[in-house]
């Protein structure tokens, strides 16, 4: 699974940060290539059941919008 | 759903603050040039028709109507808040001079001089003696 973030848009920090935060659900992988933070997500927890599997994806989305959100407060 | 919203119009700070209030029932994710065009993804989290999907569609754009707003009146009286919150500051500070030592009278300074006296002959004492323990070994 994977899921790539505009540089413009996420920032670097959020992506970190919500990585940290979901660690325990998953393996997750950050790179940086051209105009995209790319993050592969794999090795999902095995309890976690298949039809939640898209929706983890989802709600780290969104824990990466919030966190950039808060980040550009903060700044 | 997806839809677009042109970057020129609303900043991306603008298309952000909204998105981040549609978090709480949405899966919203943003993708394409800050400076052109956002593309919004809007994923309910609860269960929609095409129909309703709309509806929030047309609330988002709504939303962001006011976040442009607000952040307009944001920038137009930054410097009126600014204003209010120095003289608010300046009001709750202390009347008396802070750094100013505070006033002691005679008896107090007495005290003071003489137990600074005191540690001083002590000292001295202490310095007296290890020079001849010093002495005595050499």
């Amino acid at each position: 699974m994977r899921v790539n973030f505009h540089r413009r848009i996420y920032r670097r920090k959020a992506i970190e940060s919500t990585i940290a935060a979901f660690r325990h659900l998953a393996d997750f992988s950050f790179s940086r290539e051209g105009d995209y933070f790319r993050v592969r997500i794999g090795n999902i927890d095995a309890e976690v059941k298949e039809e939640l599997k898209e929706e983890l994806k989802d709600e780290f989305c969104n824990f990466v919008l919030a966190e950039t959100q808060y980040a550009n407060r903060l700044s | 759903m997806e839809f677009e919203i042109n970057a020129r119009i609303y900043p991306l700070e603008c298309i952000l603050n909204t998105a981040h209030i549609f978090l709480e029932h949405f899966f919203v994710f943003l993708d394409g040039d800050p400076k052109s065009k956002i593309k919004v993804t809007l994923k309910s989290k609860e269960a929609t028709s095409p129909k309703q999907l709309a509806g929030f569609m047309g609330e988002f754009n709504n939303e962001l109507l006011n976040q442009s707003m607000r952040l307009r009146l944001v920038k137009e009286t930054k410097k009126i808040q600014e204003e209010i919150i120095s003289r608010a500051l300046a009001g709750a500070l202390p009347k008396k001079n802070l750094n100013q030592p505070p006033q002691l009278n005679e008896e107090e300074i007495d005290k003071i001089i003489e137990r600074e006296l005191r540690a001083l002959e002590e000292q001295e004492k202490t310095l007296k003696s290890s020079d001849s323990k010093d002495a005595s070994c050499a």
